[in-house]
């Protein structure tokens, strides 16, 4: 599904990923960690679209398709979907019409008929017990107000709604008592699907203790060094990164 | 109900450390000014032809100029008749080559204002370029500066070694007719500073000048230029105390700084004139021009001041930012105390593609001073991606004191981004309370929170003076609250 | 020979100022209880003259336009069909309406019986009338020194409207003057007037409704002057919609006794250039202002929002957000100015205006000032001009939204922040309309899902 080649990556002039490869396929789970500064959040803005994100060298394939080449919200429309680590405060744009205009968008592109008012919310209400979310909330403004934990669940019920093929949840679990992290993980797994891709990138193993994932991959200095299996998650919980980081720059 | 400890008044009442006159003869001009009287100063100093024509454009146009309004002061009208427009220390006449051959009376001077110059200048790598009253007495460091090329010398030398460099760059900051003070500056400025670092050249050392008003009823016109080439860097000093005067002593400086693709200028300030006493008697004039452009790509220009001194301040140090990519910095302190009028801030012009200017300005108010920030920040169309950040705050102490805030924002390009904000408010008194708790006497307190206001600020300033500023904000601001 | 400086006589006058000089040559001070108010306004008006350049207050504000044209006073003017009045008018508020037409009052399209304490009387009558009210609030409050307009209007002052609401009253509708503009054939200047007496503890709603139909080629110059006795709660609307060809220059002067508290919300959607002057005086312990405004100007329109509060007593507060959206070749001035007098202490002060600068052509000019005078203040101002948020642009984009849609939902939430401040609602979704109007992607922006099903 996602096949990431050599790719460099530079922000405000300073080169931040080396040369990293990655595959992922349908189905499948993969953990990113890394150190702080390793390129973690970095390679999921990349593969969002973020302005000032330059990608120097490499290529990204999403379905075939060159990822690159499209434009942010294109890119959403195929079902690539960032769940922020920060994700912003937008007063004034409530929670409900950025969903629905999101959702049908998305639809629309797919060539699905827009859903109605009564359809929409019927779908965003069954989602929304699903994430344990008061209907308070789909009239604030988005994310305006919430707490660090409703923010992160606000990303997955988003997620929930507009069911993305390629899912990347950055650094999902900062923030987050082990309460939040539980219906969050929740969230997440009950989204997990044989057509349905999900990358995590988190810096602790913790979420790994709720969301399993298939594979584990080691980012450090902008490139990914090491991959393994869920120990290898564990091993990196009791021996840090250094030993990594070392082995890389022979 | 006030909140006001009963010991405020006595606190305030503390008086100008330096407040003393040296006696020394000085060779000065009658007073009053016509076209003689510039030509009578440009004679005195060897001038080349150009640039008695410059001062003479420049008092012309002068003669149609009238004094501008529009500043938060107030003051008696200015006789202009009245001022003497040239004086110099009889020793010039020897021209001193060394500290030895200077006037042991100027360098106990300098002694009482606690800078002892050759220690210091050799203890902090400093090269100073004292200014007493008009005409530089002493420079050190020559040689280690002209070994990388730099050019650092009073500007009449500059004009009789380097007048090509003069001609070229004096006035293309700010031209001869550009306001009321500076146009006067240009018709009969006496003396200043002139720095030239040539291409690639990093300053081996902090630049400094000290400043000093001292024979009555002299106008002081300093005029300042700093060109720095191709991407050089230069971090330039200036710092200033004046003996107690009664009459109120006119000082009209012009400082224009050039830097061209990719150079960097720093200037520093600190600025301590006689402010006149607790009545508003005497102090000094201080109206002054100084600009700066980064006129070429990726340039950058850097104004710090710690303003504490002077009755009444009018003074905003400027960028024009010409060249793509282009930093402006103004961060300033500005202390109003007693009678003190201080109507200082900055401008920004965003000309080029992509250029950045951030303004941090702390004023603070005490006594019956008056304090105003003005500034513009204008961004012309063009001006792409152009950014401004303005952060000024006013701290207030006691009931008799104003702050003002006054900026301007003009801007004519969509992809500009322009954030101006500012804060009003009297000192803490919870932290105040929270540190009297603790032990600390008032003073200290009140110290220790001013400093803290204006942290930004010191932060910018060069290490040697960042200690300096401190002390002076404490001398200035003593008693100014309880 | 030499020859004399010019002096303000002598000095040529702008086609505009000599057919205001020929009115008043015409009309004279009149002989009701308003002669010498007249007279002073005059007297004023020929004193400054339009504003020019030169004046700070009129910096980025230049009347040249306006002093080329002549106009005349208002003349009879046939009363625009009921539907067309329907068309303007503001749906779905329940309110008494009085309308005026190029400045003066059409008692047949209007109802002035108030209810509960409130008396409407038209300002003429008032005028005449010896010891009203009017007479010592009308002039008192609004300075015909710093405003010439201001004083234009006294010169004039006949049109407009009396209100008054007595002590503890509260009406229970809102008030809504319609002042239409109206094609006269040639241009025409109204001058109308409002005055406004909320006696102690009484409460008004109030929206001074400026609108029109037209290529309309007329100068509004209205004053507005409130006085709020102690405890009274004035809620002000200024929705000015005239048509883009002509000018509308306004002042909005309010005197808050102790404790009272005045809301006005200034909204500004028409008029090639449109000016306002707000100053408000909080005279007396306790008295509160809050000022919220919206302009969004587009084509070649100009506005300029002048604000100005007054901390003449101890424990005032003042709170002000004004935020506009400039595009095309438009152009938005925005100056506002807390001023805390001397022994003025405990005060609170807080102003914001934001802009959103959308086009190439257009340009925003801030000026947001404090002049403090006094110690024991929380004071503060902040500015911005500048685009919208990338961050929310990004998030936007990353959830599949087209960029226009985002733009255009950004730039309506962005305007929105003011309309939610305004409690009444009929107003508030005309505002809310306006704002979707202007942004074609943005409909239905602001409602929530259940208002929809």
């Amino acid at each position: 599904m996602l096949k990431v080649t050599n790719l460099h990556a530079r922000v405000d002039d300073k080169a931040i990923l080396t040369g990293l490869d990655l595959e992922i396929g349908a189905g499948e789970v993969h953990a990113i960690m890394g150190p702080n500064g390793s390129g973690k959040s970095t390679l999921a803005n990349v593969l969002a679209g973020r302005d000032g994100y330059e990608v120097t060298e490499g290529t990204v394939e999403y379905d075939g398709q060159d990822l690159l080449a499209l434009a942010p919200e294109e890119r959403a429309r195929r079902g690539v979907f960032l769940a922020f680590q920060y994700p912003v405060e937008i007063p004034g744009v409530n929670n409900a019409y950025l969903l629905k205009a999101a959702l049908n968008a998305i639809r629309a592109h797919r060539g699905e008929p827009e859903l109605d008012a009564f359809e929409f919310l019927a779908l965003v209400k069954e989602r929304m017990e699903l994430m344990h979310m008061d209907e308070s909330f789909l009239n604030r403004g988005v994310n305006e107000g919430f707490s660090g934990g409703e923010k992160k669940r606000n990303e997955i019920l988003q997620m929930a709604i507009l069911e993305p093929r390629l899912a990347v949840l950055d650094e999902t679990d900062s923030g987050l008592d082990i309460d939040a992290l539980k219906v969050v993980a929740a969230g997440v797994n009950s989204l997990r699907d044989p057509e349905r891709a999900i990358v995590m990138v988190t810096h602790y193993q913790r979420l790994l203790d709720y969301i399993e994932p298939d594979y584990v991959h080691v980012l450090s200095g902008g490139r990914i060094v090491k991959t393994g299996d869920r120990t290898l998650a564990l091993e990196l919980e009791d021996r840090g990164y250094d030993w990594l980081r070392e082995a890389a720059s022979v | 109900m006030s909140t006001r400890s009963p010991d405020v008044q006595d606190l305030i009442a503390k008086k100008y450390k330096h407040g003393f006159v040296t006696d020394i003869d000085a060779d000065t001009v009658p007073p009053g000014l016509n076209e003689d009287v510039v030509r009578l100063i440009s004679a005195k100093k060897c001038e080349p032809a150009f640039l008695l024509e410059w001062r003479l454009k420049a008092y012309r146009h002068w003669l149609n100029m009238t004094e501008p309004q529009w500043a938060h002061v107030h003051h008696a009208p200015i006789d202009y008749q009245s001022i003497s427009y040239y004086s110099a220390p009889k020793s010039r006449d020897d021209g001193p080559k060394s500290l030895d051959e200077v006037d042991p009376k100027l360098l106990e001077t300098y002694e009482k204002l606690g800078i002892p110059l050759h220690e210091r200048a050799i203890l902090a790598g400093v090269a100073v370029d004292a200014v007493f009253d008009s005409v530089s007495v002493a420079t050190t460091f020559k040689e280690k500066l002209s070994e990388a090329g730099v050019i650092f010398c009073s500007f009449s030398e500059a004009v009789k070694n380097h007048p090509d460099l003069v001609e070229a760059y004096l006035g293309s900051v700010v031209p001869y007719s550009d306001n009321f003070f500076a146009t006067l500056n240009s018709a009969v400025f006496s003396d200043g500073s002139f720095v030239y670092v040539p291409k690639g050249v990093r300053c081996p050392m902090e630049l400094s000048t000290y400043f000093r008003i001292n024979a009555a009823n002299t106008g002081q016109f300093e005029r300042t230029l700093i060109v720095a080439e191709e991407g050089s860097h230069v971090s330039y000093l200036e710092g200033c105390t004046a003996p107690m005067r009664d009459e109120n002593q006119l000082h009209a400086a012009v400082v224009e700084l050039v830097a061209l693709e990719g150079a960097q200028i720093k200037y520093s300030t600190v600025q301590n004139w006689y402010p006149g006493d607790e009545n508003g008697v005497g102090g000094i004039y201080n109206f002054v021009t100084k600009r700066g452009d980064c006129r070429g790509d990726n340039s950058k220009i850097s104004w710090t001041q710690v303003e504490t001194g002077s009755a009444i301040t009018w003074k905003y140090p400027s960028c024009i930012l010409r060249g793509h990519n282009s930093v402006g910095e103004f961060y300033s302190v500005a202390v109003a105390n007693n009678c003190q009028q201080a109507d200082t801030g900055t401008k920004m012009i965003h000309i080029g593609r992509n250029t950045r200017s951030t303004v941090v300005s702390k004023g603070i108010s005490a006594g019956r001073a008056q304090n105003a920030y003005r500034g513009l920040v204008k961004v012309l169309p063009g001006a792409e991606a152009a950014r401004n950040y303005t952060q000024c705050d006013s701290l207030l102490m006691g009931d008799k004191c104003g702050a003002h805030t006054f900026p301007y924002v003009e801007v004519k390009e969509p992809t500009a981004q322009v954030e101006h904000e500012a804060t009003t408010s009297k000192i803490g008194e919870d932290q105040l309370f929270y540190c009297l708790q603790r032990g600390l006497s008032e003073e200290d307190a009140v110290n220790m929170i001013v400093n803290g206001f204006c942290k930004e600020v010191f932060r910018e300033l060069p290490m040697e003076f960042a200690v300096e500023a401190q002390n002076l904000l404490s001398v200035s601001l003593e008693g100014a609250i309880g | 020979m030499t020859t004399a400086p010019a002096t303000r006589d002598q000095r040529r006058l702008s086609p505009a100022e000599a057919s205001f000089a020929a009115t008043w040559a015409d009309r004279g001070p009149g002989n009701d209880g308003a002669t010498a108010l007249r007279a002073r306004g005059f007297a004023a008006f020929e004193a400054s003259g339009l504003p020019a350049g030169r004046r700070e207050a009129w910096k980025y504000t230049s009347l040249r336009a306006l002093a080329r044209r002549e106009f005349r006073p208002a003349g009879p003017v046939r009363a625009p069909r009921p539907e067309d009045l329907a068309a303007l008018d503001i749906e779905g508020l329940d309110g008494l309406r009085a309308v005026f037409i190029n400045g003066r009052l059409v008692p047949e399209l209007s109802d002035l019986d108030g209810d509960d304490g409130l008396q409407i009387v038209p300002l003429s009558d008032a005028l005449a009338e010896r010891g009203h009210r009017a007479l010592e609030i009308a002039g008192s409050i609004a300075c015909v020194d710093t405003h010439p307009l201001a004083a234009l209007n006294q010169a004039f002052v006949g049109d407009g409207v009396f209100i008054g609401v007595s002590p503890g009253a509260a009406p229970s509708r809102p008030l809504h003057l319609m002042f239409l503009s109206l094609d006269g054939g040639s241009p025409v200047a109204a001058h109308p007037r409002v005055v406004v007496d909320a006696a102690p503890e009484s409460a008004l709603v109030l929206i001074e409704h400026y609108t029109g139909r037209g290529e309309i080629r007329n100068l509004t110059n209205a004053v507005t002057e409130l006085r709020l006795g102690h405890g009274a709660v004035v809620e002000h609307y200024r929705l000015q919609e005239e048509p883009a060809t002509g000018f509308h220059i306004g002042g909005l002067h309010g005197w808050l006794e102790r404790d009272a508290r005045l809301i006005s919300h200034n909204l500004h959607f028409g008029a090639a250039l449109a000016r306002l002057d707000v100053g408000v005086s909080l005279a007396e312990p306790g008295a509160e202002v809050v000022l919220n405004g919206l302009y969004l100007v587009d084509g070649k329109r100009h506005v300029d929002n002048h604000t100005r509060v007054d901390h003449l007593a101890p424990e005032t507060r003042s709170d002000e957000l004004y935020r506009g959206v400039v595009d095309d070749r438009g152009r938005a001035v925005f100056n506002g100015k807390a001023v805390v007098h001397p022994d003025a202490q405990k005060i609170e002060a807080h102003q914001s205006n934001r802009n959103l600068l959308l086009s190439r052509e257009a340009e925003v000019d801030t000026k947001p000032e404090l002049e403090i005078y006094a110690d024991d203040v929380k004071c503060s101002h902040g500015a911005t001009v500048g685009q919208l948020d990338r961050n929310a642009l990004f998030y936007l984009l990353s959830r599949g939204i087209s960029r226009k849609v985002a733009r255009d939902m950004l730039t309506f939430a962005f305007a929105e922040t003011v309309a939610v401040r305004i409690p009444l609602a009929a107003v508030r979704r005309r505002i809310e309309a306006r704002i979707a109007g202007a942004l074609p992607d943005a409909r239905m922006i602001g409602h929530g899902v259940e208002d929809e099903a």
